[in-house]
């Protein structure tokens, strides 16, 4: 192994733990805006492998649309709760069985794919830009996925907008 | 959605706060951003000035109204001394009585500009504050030159004034009338007519004239919504009817969107104020009669009775009642202080509007907490 | 700034036997260490600039005592505030409390990082840079809310609220602006984006090949006249481009929280926003970050407007033009007092020359390579692209110190109804200029 590949291998511990760390925090956290802040570890170090692979834009995208843009909602929607902050969460649902078990299994799936599929890991190598290749896929080969989930957004959007009007005539 | 209700959150705005002009506390119940509420409370700069007016002697009372409304302190004076000199059926000699006038219009255009001022700060502009200041510094060292004093003057005695006024301080006047009137087409260039001044003014805080009358506003603040009622031309005093003055009142001003009674013309009507009183400034220094500036009894000892005078300063009328048992020093003193008055509107205009709005209302009415506490 | 170590590394015989990640490593953080520093010198003499210009549009001095002319004002505060008092109030939630201003400055801090500072240098060249420095100062959002959130201050949350909710609104016309500008420059690496341009007017490797009318008269007559600062991506499709200028500066000055849209910290409103409660240094990361911020959009609009480090004018230009001004300036100067009349007289001046310089068709732009060193380039680029990216801070500065603020409604509106549609019109376009003359 060259030192290359030592540091590459360290960054990647680093993030991935950093990552995990993060994720127990906001699952066992009690105080509501600590587990929303702590969210924004877990987004980072994802978007900190997503470098490590290389994969740039998705690297870009993950901090723009998930830091820049989910987790402030998530944190406004929080903050204009009232007092939720003092909210005691219990986290009762740690020791129900039925969740170990479904974590369980989706634990087993996750193993399944990291030892059935090695050829990820050859991503490290690749040296092209992902940019222009998202770019060039998206409107041409998956066009048709591409435009349908705008429209379905577009929905979303107007279905809100509609939502939020209604209760101001009122 | 039934069950989903708004907490409203209580502000404690000031008394240490940059945009209270002083120790004024306001509490505001808000929804978001939107005001429901504001309850505004008094009393943090209270100095009994009133008690202590009943406890010294006609002529010890004079430095204690300076400091009620510390921005416009020669009305003080002058309201009071004319209140002494009606319970003495007496008046000033005539040249006192053309350079009170005098006094008192530099004063109101000092007034004004840091109403001026203040209120830019409060919407956020901060430079033409400083021109403001600027201005304001040299009407103040034509004060100094007059009395010593530069806020405080206690110049305007009964039975006239303490000193007389020489041609140095009349060719510093003109001097810096000179200099003053092109500023007033600086400051509307400069915020009078910026776009986001008006955005921020026009169309917020109205007050009706009828309401405005109701509630008992006085000065600018009146006139803002159109009513046309100026001591000064109605009850004239010390010679105010021999000078050629208007009175500015509020309008619609469809071409910027500006409606009587409105933040914007309350701002505006001060403007024009400092106009009118540069007329009278340099009306005033036309003609100053030679003569006596003082003349007064030795010992100020009125018979019994009671009096009731107001003038017209910066900010509204300044009453001042007093009861004479005939001794040196009166049984009951009371000031109607304007600000006072002006500020009892805000928990009626304050209302349903939001937080940067209810500062530009603050603004607009420009209190002083000198006057409103006492 | 990887090409640079190695040849760094090729070219230094004592690191032979290394693994080049080494040197490496440590290239890396001496350079993000003279970066750090660098970003604090620079905010400390905005500070100073900034508090002189506000001095000279309010007819005062302004700082005077500290240094010849008050110059090291700026170095003396920070001391002040490096010795401050470190408060964090009792109810606060502590960590949150003092992460936060950490999470400002490295959003800010991060941005740097892909800035084209000069011809061929950039601390790190990436080829995702715009998308990454809009990503990375989305981020620093989560630091003003955490802060807001932190202080346990209802100032200071209201300041938070605000400042997030005009940020995330005010990233659409922008995100839309810079998509229009991508659609000509064809690129994302920032430093492309600046080395495609040939200064007779055309660009290369880009998409577009020609100006359209009225321009192309400088590129189509490029033997008569020299383009220089005409072949910028701001003079390509007129008056769209001039549009995406101007939208792309207001929302810079909403995204920074500058006046008239400094309703976050708005002292009137709101005491001071989300900083309400830090002191010291805490209190100077926050403030660090402000003017880190105000020059990361500033460089951005630089590269995507303003042709980023090539110099405006031909040398002969660049050489008459303070001449000119400054012959002028003398002329005027005993006639009249008034400061600003002499300021037209010397931009007139200028004017003439850089009009001048354009009309003898002087081809050479470089100093460089008039005098025939290549390395001064990067000297040269350097002081174009500070010249550039300074002169659009000291706007803002301006702009600060003469207009009002805006309503939080009105800003909003400002948004939503007005720079949103006009840069979806504006995008649409270019776009369809783009396809015209591709």
């Amino acid at each position: 192994m060259s030192l290359n590949e030592i540091l590459l291998n360290i960054i990647f511990y680093a993030l991935a733990l950093t990552g995990l760390f993060s994720s127990f925090m906001v699952a066992t956290s009690t105080n509501m805006v600590r587990t929303a802040f702590s969210l924004l570890g877990v987004l980072f170090s994802f978007a900190g492998l997503y470098g490590l692979l290389r994969a740039d834009f998705l690297f870009a995208a993950q901090i723009l649309v998930y830091v820049g843009g989910i987790l402030v909602l998530i944190i406004f929607a929080i903050m204009l709760t009232h007092k939720i902050a003092n909210v005691n969460l219990s986290n009762e649902s740690t020791s129900s069985s039925t969740v170990i078990a479904v974590v369980c299994i989706l634990f087993a799936v996750l193993v399944f794919i990291a030892l059935t599929l090695p050829e990820y890991i050859k991503i490290n190598q690749r040296n092209k830009p992902l940019t222009e290749m998202i770019g060039n896929n998206l409107l041409s080969d998956s066009l048709l996925p591409f435009e349908i989930l705008s429209v379905l957004l577009l929905a979303c959007l107007i279905g809100a907008v509609y939502l939020a009007r209604k209760e101001v005539k009122e | 959605m039934p069950g989903i209700k708004t907490q409203e959150i209580l502000v404690n705005m000031g008394p240490q706060h940059p945009s209270t002009h002083g120790v004024l506390r306001l509490v505001i119940k808000t929804d978001g951003e939107l005001v429901t509420e504001v309850t505004p409370i008094v009393g943090y700069l209270h100095r009994c000035a009133e008690k202590i007016g009943e406890n010294v002697t006609y002529d010890q009372w004079i430095p204690y109204t300076d400091r009620m409304d510390y921005i416009a302190a020669m009305g003080n004076n002058l309201g009071i001394s004319l209140a002494v000199e009606k319970l003495l059926g007496m008046e000033a000699p005539p040249r006192a009585q053309v350079i009170r006038v005098l006094v008192c219009e530099l004063n109101r255009v000092a007034s004004h500009l840091i109403a001026f001022g203040t209120f830019g700060l409060d919407v956020g502009a901060f430079t033409p504050f400083l021109y403001a200041w600027r201005e304001r510094e040299m009407i103040l060292n034509l004060f100094e030159m007059l009395c010593g004093a530069r806020m405080t003057f206690n110049y305007i005695r009964i039975g006239g004034i303490s000193f007389d006024i020489d041609q140095k301080f009349i060719d510093k006047t003109k001097e810096f009338i000179e200099w003053f009137e092109p500023r007033i087409k600086e400051y509307n260039d400069l915020l009078t007519y910026n776009r986001i001044f008006v955005e921020r003014t026009a169309k917020i805080g109205i007050i009706s004239p009828e309401r405005a009358i109701s509630y008992g506003l006085t000065g600018p603040n009146l006139r803002a919504s159109g009513v046309n009622f100026d001591v000064r031309k109605d009850f004239p005093y010390c010679g105010y009817e021999k000078y050629q003055f208007n009175i500015p009142l509020g309008r619609d001003v469809p071409e910027i969107g500006a409606v009587t009674g409105d933040c914007w013309n309350r701002y505006y009507v001060r403007i024009e104020e400092m106009i009118e009183s540069i007329k009278i400034i340099k009306q005033t220094l036309e003609n100053i009669p030679a003569g006596e500036y003082y003349d007064a009894p030795k010992k100020i000892k009125p018979k019994a009775g009671e009096v009731y005078t107001r003038i017209e300063n910066a900010r509204g009328i300044v009453g001042f009642y007093i009861i004479s048992d005939g001794s040196e020093k009166p049984v009951r003193a009371k000031v109607r202080a304007p600000s006072f008055i002006n500020l009892s509107i805000l928990p009626e205009i304050g209302k349903n509007v939001l937080v940067a709005d209810l500062i530009a209302i603050l603004g607009s009415i420009d209190i002083v907490l000198g006057e409103i506490d006492r | 700034m990887k090409e640079f170590i190695e040849h760094l590394y090729n070219e230094l015989e004592f690191l032979e036997g290394l693994p080049f990640i080494i040197p490496f490593i440590i290239g890396s953080f001496i350079l993000a260490f003279i970066i750090i520093n660098f970003i604090a010198v620079f905010a400390g003499v905005c500070t100073y600039i900034e508090r002189k210009v506000a001095a000279r549009i309010q007819a005062r001095v302004g700082p005077y005592m500290v240094g010849p002319h008050g110059i090291l004002q700026w170095l003396a505060d920070a001391l002040k505030l490096l010795f401050k008092e470190d408060t964090v109030p009792e109810k606060a939630d502590k960590l949150l409390f003092k992460l936060a201003p950490f999470i400002v400055f490295a959003g800010s801090f991060a941005c740097w990082v892909a800035l084209p500072l000069a011809p061929a240098f950039s601390p790190a060249r990436l080829n995702i840079g715009i998308l990454y420095i809009i990503a990375f100062g989305s981020s620093v959002i989560l630091g003003i809310l955490m802060a807001g959130w932190a202080s346990s201050s209802k100032w200071a949350l209201f300041g938070a609220m605000r400042s997030a909710a005009q940020i995330v609104s005010y990233e659409v016309p922008t995100g839309l602006t810079i998509l229009a500008m991508l659609l000509i420059t064809g690129t994302l690496d920032m430093h492309n984006t600046i080395a495609q341009i040939n200064l007779d007017g055309t660009i290369s490797g880009g998409q577009s090949q020609g100006l359209p009318f009225p321009l192309n008269y400088f590129s189509t007559n490029a033997d008569n006249f020299s383009a220089g600062m005409f072949s910028w991506y701001i003079f390509r499709y007129p008056p769209f481009t001039f549009i995406a200028f101007i939208i792309i500066y207001i929302c810079a000055l909403a995204e920074t929280n500058r006046v008239p849209f400094d309703i976050p910290e708005a002292e009137s409103e709101l005491v001071s926003g989300y900083h309400t409660e830090y002191s010291g240094m805490r209190f100077s990361f926050f403030f660090l970050s402000e003017y880190a911020n105000m020059f990361v959009f500033s460089a951005i609009i630089t590269t995507l407007f303003l042709g980023g480090w090539l110099p405006p004018f031909n040398i002969t230009g660049s050489l008459l033009a303070p001449a000119c001004g400054i012959i002028l300036y003398m002329l005027v100067k005993g006639k009249t007092t008034d400061p600003a009349n002499r300021f037209i007289a010397f931009c007139t001046g200028a004017g003439i020359g850089i009009f001048l310089g354009v009309l003898s068709g002087d081809k050479n732009y470089w100093f460089a390579d008039y005098l025939g060193i290549q390395s001064l380039r990067f000297i040269e680029g350097l002081f174009w692209f500070f010249t550039k990216s300074f002169g659009l801070v000291i706007l803002m500065m301006w702009l600060r110190w003469t207009i009002p603020r805006y309503r939080v409604d009105q800003l909003m509106e400002l948004c939503w109804k007005k720079l949103t549609p006009l840069a979806f019109i504006n995008l649409f376009c270019i776009g369809i200029l783009e396809w015209l003359y591709k």
